[in-house]
């Protein structure tokens, strides 16, 4: 058959993709945004119908097509992982009481785009097409996080957005640019093999000769990926953007945007530096990339927690928790085995799910009351006790205790850590997490064990509350039942069993 | 072997009641919205839950029963596993057991959580949470229960943390008055740094042993031993459990927060800061005997440590005024004799103590918590004198108590405590010394507990006659009292002393479990006193029980019984006389205080340095000085072009030129 | 004469964009690009990249520039309020920024021109002329080709949202 056929089926999700943002950026503009709940439900429409394109693909044998595409069942998980993230945060939007009734089908265009862009990065061992990925989705996150133009926390958050992520794409680009230079490819896979017949091309070679300016441009290269991440030094962006956007869009660079980050250093990592490199001094330096991540983890977790622990704003400090989180995802990169990848890939999950719910139940608080002050939640737990019940899920959850998915993730990661010989960064994390259940609990504390002089009522949105007490039911019952997701997580392992 | 599938029903019940209660809850409280003055469905609750109660104390009673019918060395009852994760990769199984030493937890579990349960219905009456409470204490025994029975120390695990969540909320549980809800946070936090040694000490098992299965730790023990390889991380797996063990147990350096903990309901100090919980660390031990065996050094480290416990925390409860303190601080000196015995080898006798002390500790938590019901919610001794008059009933099970934790001879505490003592002097050289640290801090106890009798019950009142007028407690709450009273004094028949020639029942039926920890740490021949100093040994408690005890009540010895006031008195001179150290021994040698200024406001300091300058002003903050940083960041915010933007580019950059330099740090070329 | 002509004009580029990022006055700074994009087309033409040049002129030097004079020239910001611009002269700033592009040139270059050997700049000199960038543009980058035009799409909605004004803003007004 025609490859560009075939590759134009396996790109199927991708197009579908597209078609539906411009469906929805069309429709809005010929209902002249008056129906802006039915744009939400076309989009959710729309991600059911990738979400089950992309689910029929799951365990298929990995194919690249264009010389560029990567086919394969990691790809799938993560895009599955978006689409998942998407639907929910259009939930969020149609349940967002302060969101703004016209230009609804811009927003739902530039979250589709976004989602594209991710499709792209996770999708590909190929340089240029990563760096296209990356400024789809950046671009698209950066008008979201300007979205309520009219508000100025959310004109400054899309500046600084702006700001720091031209600053960070350019390092990116310039780092990729000296890799090119000195391999004479922008592929991983063909970086990493020893190949090269007249010329010698590759890594191998140009380490052996001079590992610095290579040592300048994989710096340069993981800078990108850590500031999607949100990885200390990256991360200055993170608390002001995300207080100031949106709360769903603050949801999609939490969740779907930081998740594209991991899955593409993860394919960065495992193609270049794997643990059983083809050359001794692939392994050698492998190990450095790898020392080096691990001191990115121990940083960024431990100025993440201990800067959330000031926050009165339960927003700010899910945000600097989402850098402490970056962190402990770190562990599982550093070690650069699979069963490392696996395991955060599996705290990937974890993560969708614990912060999904509690940036939901920050929405609905700012929704019920107005502010996102921990202070002003005091004594809501007995008001609307189904969401603060699944808020205690979320934060029992992403502090790391039993019986909660972010439980078995935690396990998974610093087993995977002692096993590697990482020892120390897991005590890190695991006295970081000491920390960590101090300021998650003072939200439980006030939701429940203070008492409240607000005589506002409850929020009655029954499909909200209803989407929030799933995600805490799933919670927890991944976390006493964790094996499917282990299985999934295991069948679109990267580096394969 | 056949599967007891009906185990999982034991901790199931008490969840079952847990989520009822739970309800019932929701149920008053919305009761309550539409009419203030309904009362709601909670008093339900207490029905719900003291069945649930019962139900598991009978199949407890069951899995005893069948236990007892089989052979000594196989008793053992499983359920089908529970295939907690099952992949291609990695299974991890988690069964409820019982064996012997599981089951004699969970007679204590379930027997004192039932009597606790019935005395809670009655102390709580009234109070608005009342299905709440009972929701969260059947919650706290479920996770106990999983806590003991669990085959896999994942399992164990749970237990461990969900004991921990509920522990943090019963003690905030009268979070209106403020205090109980910091007391839980610090409580939680706590725990968490033991278990954060914990958590590590298990990933080194599996790196071990390649299982988290309990029995099968303890037995692979034997053969790395014998392969002789990996014995500093079989020391290091057993310190970082023992730090573990040291957060939930409340042992030095971590014990601060259980005295804290007394913000709780009386109830709930009684169950699981007494007699449950706080053994949980004890029982890890046990479990893992062949481990912690197999590095002597960590069982004497144990022993320092537990032997500084008892002693600094028997002092500490010299000098306290609040009746709950009195019994909290003498809770963490018990710990450490439980820990005592078993840096000495004598994981039997450490069981023991621990079942005695969940008899009289929990008699004496509930009597105490029978006083402030009737006095009103007065804590403080000095505002309470001659109480034995008005709560005769209270008095006499309060009484029984007392003699049990002082050590009368005979009676259950004397006989467990003996046995540890003894068991340190036998093992000679350094235990020499923990034995002395030991008899020191029994004499301490004698002290105290005599102490806090005669303040309480004898002498005046020294209360407002006209306002307060001490009631006896209601059927509900005295029954439990008179149940754990005759426990506290016949307890000991569980494990009497050689020199008398009967069976030590309770060694007897623990020996399956101890037998592999005692092969490897006495090569299967404990030590043995002969008769002559076991007698010596024996004498020797008496005596000190009677001198300090008489010292600890003389004030009011002297004068006979009656009419006096000179316990405060007393207390007042001793203070007077060393000002300096009383005020150290009320403050529990100032321990706390000195986390607090040495690590809590140096953490938070760092914390509000990083929060504050690293994070919103960055390098402008230190380089232009911080008198200009509050004009600027003013400033910052009329203007979206700031220079915090270039500042953190410039954070960036330089870490990019870090990161480079590490990649570069000691070049393989 | 080649290697003087690239010397001179990889100076000039250096200096153009120091004035870009350092004056004070805007109409100075986009007059500096301009020059910086005369003299990177110039190096592109040496290294024997036509259609690179020309499309460095063609765009950037004259659509791009021309839009960012009039847009400058409409909003006045020829003449700038006294401390109204990006602080980048920060004088205390000055010396860490120094200290670590010094920093980043010397890591970079000294290994690059250690190398002597850039696979890169081999295969490159394959794609000089038009043919051959077609070729690969519909070729083998058809894929980011077309990618590319998705990110383009995305771009212009992007700027249409920041730049559209909140209808309830403009009634306001």
């Amino acid at each position: 058959m025609n490859p560009y056929i075939e590759g134009m089926q396996a790109l199927a999700p991708e197009l579908v993709l597209t078609a539906l943002a411009l469906i929805v950026l069309v429709a809005d503009l010929l209902t002249k945004g008056k129906d802006s709940r039915r744009m939400g439900y076309l989009t959710l429409a729309g991600l059911a119908v990738v979400g089950g394109m992309l689910a029929l693909r799951l365990g298929e044998p990995s194919q690249t097509y264009f010389g560029m595409v990567i086919v394969d069942s990691f790809g799938t998980f993560f895009k599955l992982f978006t689409v998942a993230a998407v639907a929910v945060v259009c939930v969020f939007i149609l349940s967002d009481k302060n969101e703004r009734k016209n230009g609804i089908g811009e927003y739902y265009f530039l979250l589709l785009g976004a989602s594209v862009g991710i499709f792209f990065m996770v999708s590909t061992n190929h340089l240029l097409l990563l760096v296209l990925g990356l400024e789809l989705l950046s671009l698209a996150s950066y008008a979201l996080a300007g979205f309520h133009k009219g508000q100025r926390k959310s004109a400054e958050a899309a500046m600084k957005y702006v700001v720091f992520g031209g600053l960070s794409a350019g390092i990116m680009v310039y780092g990729i640019s000296l890799l090119y230079g000195m391999t004479g490819t922008l592929d991983l896979a063909e970086m990493a093999t020893l190949a090269g017949d007249s010329i010698p091309t590759g890594l191998v070679p140009q380490l052996y000769l001079s590992a610095m300016p290579v040592g300048v441009a994989m710096v340069m290269i993981l800078a990108g990926f850590a500031y999607k991440m949100s990885v200390v030094p990256f991360h200055f962006w993170t608390p002001d953007v995300y207080e100031g956007s949106p709360t769903p869009v603050t949801t999609f660079l939490a969740v779907a945007s930081k998740a594209a980050g991991v899955a593409a250093l993860l394919r960065f990592v495992g193609a270049l530096f794997p643990v059983d490199g083809v050359d001794e001094i692939i392994m050698w330096y492998g190990d450095r990339f790898g020392m080096l991540i691990a001191v990115l983890a121990a940083v960024t977790m431990t100025l993440g927690n201990l800067s959330a622990l000031r926050q009165q704003s339960l927003k700010r400090m899910l945000a600097y928790s989402s850098i402490a989180h970056a962190g402990y995802i770190l562990i599982g990169v550093a070690t650069r085995t699979s069963e490392g990848f696996d395991a955060a890939m599996y705290y990937m999950t974890a993560y969708y799910f614990m912060n999904l719910g509690a940036f939901g139940v920050l929405l609905y608080f700012e929704s019920a009351l107005g502010s996102d002050r921990i202070e002003d939640m005091r004594g809501f737990g007995w008001k609307s006790p189904l969401i603060s019940i699944a808020m205690v899920a979320f934060l029992v959850s992403l502090t790391g205790l039993p019986p909660t998915i972010g439980f078995y993730g935690k396990y998974l990661l610093f087993k995977v850590g002692v096993a590697e010989g990482l020892g120390w960064l897991v005590i890190v994390a695991a006295l970081n997490s000491v920390v960590s259940l101090f300021y998650y609990f003072s939200v439980a504390k006030s939701l429940f064990l203070k008492e409240s002089n607000d005589e506002r009522p409850a929020l009655s949105q029954p499909l909200f509350a209803g989407l929030l007490t799933a995600i805490g039911v799933l919670t927890i019952f991944f976390g006493l039942f964790p094996d499917s997701i282990q299985e999934l997580v295991e069948m679109c392992s990267l580096l394969g069993s | 072997m056949p599967h007891s599938q009906w185990l999982w029903m034991i901790p199931a019940m008490p969840l079952l009641g847990s989520i009822l209660c739970g309800i019932l809850h929701f149920m008053t409280l919305k009761a309550r919205k539409a009419n203030a003055d309904a009362t709601g469905p909670g008093p339900l609750a207490s029905l719900v839950a003291n069945a649930a109660m019962a139900v598991s104390f009978g199949l407890s009673c069951l899995a005893i029963y069948q236990l007892t019918g089989m052979d000594s060395a196989a008793r053992l009852l499983e359920s089908a596993p529970w295939h907690w994760i099952e992949t291609g990769k990695m299974s991890v199984d988690v069964s409820m057991v019982v064996d012997p030493l599981s089951s004699l937890l969970l007679l204590v579990i379930t027997g004192i959580g039932l009597l606790i349960h019935i005395y809670s219905a009655g102390y709580m009456k009234g109070d608005p949470g009342f299905a709440k409470f009972f929701s969260y204490l059947n919650l706290f025994v479920a996770a106990m229960l999983m806590l003991v029975m669990s085959s896999s120390l994942l399992g164990l695990f749970i237990g461990w943390e969900g004991v921990g969540l509920c522990s943090y909320l019963l003690i905030g549980f009268w979070y209106h008055k403020g205090w109980p809800a910091e007391a839980g946070q610090k409580a939680f936090v706590v725990n968490r740094i033991g278990d954060a040694f914990f958590v590590i000490g298990s990933f080194l098992l599996i790196q071990l042993f390649g299982t988290l299965d309990l029995s099968e730790i303890g037995a692979g023990v034997a053969g790395l031993l014998e392969s002789g390889e990996h014995s500093t991380q079989l020391m290091l797996a057993a310190l970082l459990l023992f730090g573990g063990a040291c957060g939930k147990s409340a042992q030095m350096p971590l014990f601060v927060w259980l005295p804290d903990a007394m913000a709780g309901p009386t109830p709930v100090s009684a169950l699981i800061h007494a007699a449950t919980m706080v053994t949980s660390g004890v029982y890890l031990v046990v479990r893992l005997n062949p481990l912690f065996a197999a590095s002597p050094g960590v069982l004497l480290f144990i022993g320092v440590v537990a032997a500084a416990t008892a002693f600094i925390a028997g002092t500490s409860a010299m000098a306290q005024r609040d009746l709950k303190g009195v019994l909290a601080y003498s809770t963490v000196s018990q710990l450490g004799y439980m820990f005592l015995g078993l840096a000495a080898g004598a994981w039997s006798s450490a069981i023991f103590h621990l079942i005695t002390h969940a008899f009289f500790k929990a008699l004496l938590f509930l009597g105490a918590g029978s006083v402030i019901h009737g006095m009103h919610e007065e804590q403080d001794m000095h505002k309470m004198g001659g109480l034995r008059r008005h709560m005769p009933k209270t008095f006499i099970t309060f009484l029984a108590g007392a003699l049990a934790l002082s050590g009368f001879p005979l009676l259950s505490g004397f006989i467990s405590k003996d046995e540890i003592l003894a068991m340190n002097f036998a093992r000679g050289g350094l235990h020499y010394g923990l034995w002395a640290v030991g008899v020191a801090t029994a004499a301490i106890t004698a002290f105290y507990t005599w102490r806090m009798v005669a303040l309480t019950f004898f002498g005046e009142e020294r209360f407002d006659k006209d306002k307060v007028h001490p009631h006896e407690s209601p059927f509900s709450m005295t029954l439990p009292l008179f149940i754990l009273a005759g426990l506290a004094l016949a307890g000991g028949v569980l494990g009497i002393p050689p020199v008398f020639h009967a069976t030590h029942i309770l060694e007897h039926w623990l020996e399956p479990i101890t037998a592999p920890g005692n092969a490897i740490l006495f090569g299967g021949h404990p030590p043995h006193l002969s008769h002559a100093v076991e007698w010596a040994l024996l004498g020797l408690g008496t005596l000190i029980f009677f001198a300090f005890a008489h010292l600890g009540f003389r004030g009011l010895a002297r004068i006979g019984l009656a009419g006096s006031n000179q316990g405060p008195q007393f207390d007042e001179q001793q203070a007077a006389k060393r000002p300096g150290l009383y005020g150290k021994l009320q403050d529990a040698w100032s321990i706390d205080s000195t986390y607090t200024s040495w690590i809590v406001q140096p953490l938070k300091l760092f914390a509000f340095v990083i929060a504050v300058v690293v994070d919103q002003f960055a390098v402008d903050g230190i380089v232009n000085g911080a008198a200009k940083v509050a004009r600027q960041s003013a400033e910052r915010l009329r203007k979206l072009s700031d220079g915090g933007v270039a500042s953190y580019g410039l954070w960036m950059g330089a870490g990019a030129i870090l990161l480079a330099a590490l990649w570069m740090a000691g070049g393989a070329n | 004469m080649a290697n003087l002509l690239f010397y001179l004009m990889g100076l000039g580029a250096v200096i153009g964009s120091l004035l870009v990022v350092t004056s004070k006055n805007p109409i100075t700074s986009v007059l500096s690009l301009l020059g910086t994009f005369f003299c990177l087309a110039t190096i592109y033409l040496l290294a024997g990249f036509q259609f690179l040049a020309a499309a460095q002129i063609l765009v950037y030097g004259g659509a791009i520039m021309v839009l960012f004079l009039f847009v400058v020239m409409l909003l006045n910001l020829g003449h700038p309020e006294e401390g109204s611009g990006l602080e980048f002269m920060n004088k205390r700033r000055m010396p860490f920024a120094f200290a670590a592009s010094a920093m980043l040139i010397v890591l970079t270059f000294a290994g690059v021109l250690g190398q002597g050997s850039a696979p890169g700049a081999v295969e490159l000199a394959h794609m000089a002329t038009i043919g051959d960038l077609a070729g690969l543009m519909f070729g083998s980058f058809l894929l980011p080709f077309e990618a590319a035009s998705i990110l383009l799409m995305g771009a212009a909605v992007a700027v249409i949202v920041l730049a559209k004004r909140e209808r309830t803003q403009a009634v306001e007004r």
